[in-house]
C-alpha cells in the first residue's frame, strides 16, 4: 500500500456581497411617498366625513363629527410629504409651502390651548358647525403632532454644522408622542387627550396616522444624519438596528405588564416599581452584552481581514521583487553574451569563434527565457485580476490531453521520458477553454519531463463523481509534504537536489488559476521518493449541453 | 601559476558565460552550481578569489561570507557577491554582508574585471 499525502488546493471563497443600501435607499423614499399619499387619502376621507354629517347629508343625525381641519391639515402635511420626496425642484419648492402652511396652521390650533384664539378651524368652518352638531376640536396631541411634522417638512433639508438634521429629531419626537398615545390606548388610560371617551378610536386613528406621517419624514431623506447611520451596514447602524426596536419594545410591554398587575391585584402600586426596574434591568443588559458580543465579533472579523489585507500587500510586494529577480537573471546573461561575443573596447575579446557562438547562443536563449517570462507574468496577473476572457465550450478532455502529448512527443523523446496514455473511453463532455486546459496539461506534462528524466509517465483520464479527473503520475524525486502546499502559489519552484531547472515558477500558480476559473480543483499527491501524481478536476457538463 | 577564482551561481548561463570571459582574462576558474558546492570547493581548492551569487540553493552567497570570514585559514581571501536586486535585499542589507565588494545584475564584465584586478593586486 502507497501511502501518499494529498494536498488540495481550496477553490476561491466566495467573497459574500455586502448589503445593498443604495436599494433599501429607495425603499424608503418609497415609503415616504406611500405614506404621504396614504395621508392625503386619510384627510380626503376625513373631510369628507364632516361635509356629509354636519350637512346631515348621511341622513343619521350625529351629535359629534369630526373636524374638517384636521381633514385639511392631513391633506396639506401628505402633500407637503409627497412633494419633498420628488427629486423636482418645483415640487420641492411647492412641498416647502404645504410644509410651512402646516406649521402655521398647527400653531394656530394649538394657540387654543393657550387661549388665544378659537383655533383656525373654528374661523373657517364656524358657520358649517352651527347645524347643532359640536365639532370635535383637534387634541392637543393632534396639534403637537402637526407642529412636529409640519416643523420636520420645512427642516427637512437643513442641516447642522455637525452634520445634524433638526427635522430627524423633531420626527423622532413626534414619533415618541404618538407612541405615548397608542401605548395609552393599549393600556385604556387617557394620557394628553381631552378626556373624552369617545374620541378613544379616533385618537388612536390620529395616533396611527402621526406614526406613519413621522416615520415617513424620517424615511424621506434615507441618506442624511441618523437616518444615514441607521441604514450603514457597519458595525454602528447594526447596533442601532438591534438595539432601537427593544428599547421602543420593552418599557412598552413592560408598563403594559406593570398595569396588568396593578389591575388584577398581582402586585400593588409600591411593588410595581421595582419588578418592572428590575426586568429593564435584566433585559436591557441582556440587550447590550448581545450587542457587544455583536461588536466584537465584527471587529476580530475586521482584524481577520485587516490581516488578510496586509498579507495580500505584501504578498504582491514579494511578487514584485521576485519578478524584478527573475527579470534580471536573464537579462544578465543577455548583456554579458553580447558584450562578450561583441568584443567590446575594454572588454575581454571573444578569442575563438566557438566562444564567440556560444557566448550568443547563450544570449539567445536568455532572450527567448526573458520572453517566455514576461509572457507568464502578465497572463498570471491578467488571470488573478479576472481580465482574462475564457472561451467555454463543451469539449471531450481525452482529445485536448491526446494533443497536448503529441506536441510535447519531441520534448519527451529529447529527455527519454516515455508517456503512457490511459485515456478512458465513453467520457463526459466538460465545458471548457480548450486552449487554457491545454495549457494545464501541457504545464503538468512538461513538469513532469522537466523534473524525472529518463521515466516513464503516465497520463490518465477518468470520470469521477460529476468530474473528469485528469492526473499525471511521474516516478520523479516526489515533494515533501510541507513543500505541497506552496506548489501553486506564485514563483515557489523547489529547488530538487540543489539545482535551479529552467521555468519561471509560475507554472503551476497559472494552472491553478485556470482550473479554478472552470470551477475546478488542482492539487497533488506525492511522497518524497514515490513520485508525484499531479491532477486536476473539471466539472462534467449537464446532460443538456452536451 | 594561474590565479584562481571560484565562481558560484545556480544560473547555468551566467555560469558559463562569466567563466569564459573570466578564462580569457587569463584566470582560472573553478565552477560551483550551489552553496555547498561553493564551500567545499573553496576549502579544497583555496581560490585566490571568491565570486557568489546572493541566492542560491543551499547556502546563501551571505551565509558563505560569514563561515569564510570567520575561518582563519580562509578570511584573507577577497570575496565578491553579485545579486539581482530584490525588494529583501535592500543596499543597507548588502552593506551588512561581509564581503569585499558587491555588484548588481545585470552587470557589465568590465566592472567585474575592474573589481577583480582591485581586489588581488591589493
Amino acid at each position: 500500500m502507497e501511502t501518499t499525502q494529498t494536498t488540495p488546493v481550496p477553490a476561491a471563497a466566495g467573497r459574500p456581497q455586502p448589503l445593498d443600501s443604495r436599494d433599501i435607499r429607495v425603499q424608503f423614499k418609497r415609503f415616504s411617498t406611500l405614506a404621504g399619499t396614504s395621508l392625503i387619502v386619510l384627510g380626503c376621507f376625513v373631510f369628507l366625513n364632516w361635509l356629509v354629517r354636519a350637512n346631515g347629508l348621511g341622513g343619521i343625525p350625529v351629535r359629534l363629527t369630526v373636524n374638517p381641519m384636521t381633514g385639511v391639515m392631513l391633506i396639506i402635511c401628505g402633500l407637503a410629504l409627497r412633494l419633498e420626496t420628488q427629486a423636482n425642484a418645483a415640487a420641492l419648492r411647492v412641498g416647502k409651502v404645504c410644509a410651512a402652511a402646516t406649521l402655521i396652521l398647527a400653531l394656530w390650533e394649538l394657540g387654543r390651548y393657550f387661549g388665544w384664539n378659537n383655533g383656525v378651524g373654528h374661523l373657517l368652518f364656524h358657520g358649517r358647525s352651527e347645524v347643532g352638531r359640536r365639532i370635535i376640536p383637534i387634541t392637543l396631541n393632534a396639534s403637537l403632532g402637526f407642529l412636529f411634522a409640519g416643523a420636520a417638512l420645512v427642516l427637512l433639508d437643513y442641516e447642522t454644522a455637525g452634520g445634524h438634521r433638526p427635522a430627524q429629531f423633531l420626527s423622532i419626537g413626534g414619533l415618541a408622542l404618538s407612541l405615548m398615545t397608542l401605548a395609552g390606548y393599549g393600556y385604556g388610560i387617557n394620557t394628553l387627550s381631552t378626556a373624552e371617551t369617545s374620541v378613544d378610536f379616533l385618537e388612536l386613528n390620529a395616533a396611527l396616522s402621526f406614526a406613519v406621517l413621522h416615520l415617513g419624514s424620517l424615511c424621506s431623506r434615507p441618506d442624511r444624519g441618523m437616518m444615514a447611520l441607521a441604514i450603514s451596514t457597519d458595525p454602528g447602524g447594526s447596533s442601532i438596528r438591534h438595539l432601537l426596536p427593544a428599547i421602543v419594545f420593552v418599557p412598552t410591554v413592560l408598563a403594559w405588564a406593570r398595569i396588568l398587575g396593578q389591575i388584577t391585584g398581582l402586585q400593588n402600586e409600591a411593588s410595581g416599581s421595582p419588578i418592572f426596574a428590575a426586568a429593564s434591568l435584566g433585559i436591557y443588559a441582556a440587550l447590550i452584552w448581545w450587542n457587544a458580543d455583536l461588536l466584537h465579533k465584527t471587529s476580530l472579523e475586521q482584524a481577520l481581514a485587516d490581516k488578510k489585507m496586509r498579507e495580500a500587500a505584501e504578498m504582491k510586494a514579494e511578487f514584485a521583487a521576485i519578478v524584478s529577480h527573475e527579470l534580471r537573471t536573464p537579462l544578465t546573461s543577455i548583456k554579458i553574451g553580447i558584450d562578450m561575443a561583441l568584443g567590446t573596447p575594454g572588454e575581454p575579446d571573444a578569442a575563438s569563434l566557438e566562444d564567440r557562438d556560444r557566448c550568443l547562443s547563450v544570449a539567445k536563449r536568455s532572450v527567448d527565457r526573458l520572453a517566455r517570462l514576461i509572457n507568464e507574468v502578465l497572463d498570471f496577473q491578467k488571470l488573478e485580476l479576472g481580465r482574462q476572457e475564457f472561451r467555454m465550450l463543451p469539449q471531450d478532455v481525452n482529445a485536448v490531453v491526446a494533443e497536448a502529448v503529441k506536441s510535447l512527443a519531441p520534448a519527451a523523446r529529447q529527455q527519454k521520458v516515455r508517456i503512457v496514455e490511459e485515456l478512458t473511453d465513453g467520457l463526459p463532455p466538460c465545458v471548457l477553454d480548450k486552449d487554457r486546459i491545454s495549457q494545464v496539461v501541457l504545464n503538468l506534462l512538461n513538469n513532469a519531463i522537466k523534473f524525472c528524466p529518463h521515466c516513464r509517465i503516465t497520463i490518465r483520464t477518468e470520470a469521477r463523481n460529476g468530474f473528469v479527473r485528469v492526473s499525471i503520475r511521474d516516478e520523479g524525486p516526489g515533494i515533501k509534504a510541507e513543500d505541497q502546499a506552496r506548489l501553486f502559489r506564485s514563483f515557489s519552484q523547489l529547488h530538487p537536489g540543489g539545482r535551479k531547472v529552467e521555468g519561471s515558477g509560475l507554472g503551476l500558480a497559472i494552472s491553478r488559476q485556470i482550473v479554478e476559473r472552470h470551477l475546478g480543483r488542482i492539487g497533488v499527491e506525492s511522497a518524497e521518493g514515490r513520485g508525484s501524481v499531479f491532477y486536476f478536476l473539471l466539472p462534467a457538463a449537464p446532460k443538456e449541453a452536451s | 601559476m594561474k590565479t584562481k577564482i571560484l565562481f558560484a551561481d545556480d544560473d547555468e548561463d551566467i555560469l558559463d558565460l562569466v567563466s569564459i570571459g573570466l578564462e580569457r582574462l587569463g584566470y582560472e576558474v573553478l565552477r560551483a552550481e550551489d552553496g555547498h558546492q561553493a564551500l567545499a570547493s573553496i576549502r579544497d581548492n583555496r581560490p585566490d578569489l571568491v565570486l557568489l551569487d546572493y541566492f542560491m540553493p543551499g547556502l546563501k552567497g551571505d551565509e558563505i561570507c560569514r563561515i569564510i570570514k570567520s575561518d582563519e585559514s580562509l578570511k584573507s581571501i577577497p570575496v565578491v557577491v553579485l545579486s539581482a536586486s530584490m525588494g529583501a535585499l535592500t543596499p543597507e542589507k548588502i552593506r551588512q554582508i561581509p564581503c569585499d565588494d558587491n555588484l548588481t545584475k545585470p552587470f557589465e564584465m568590465k566592472a567585474l574585471a575592474a573589481i577583480i584586478a582591485r581586489l588581488l593586486s591589493t
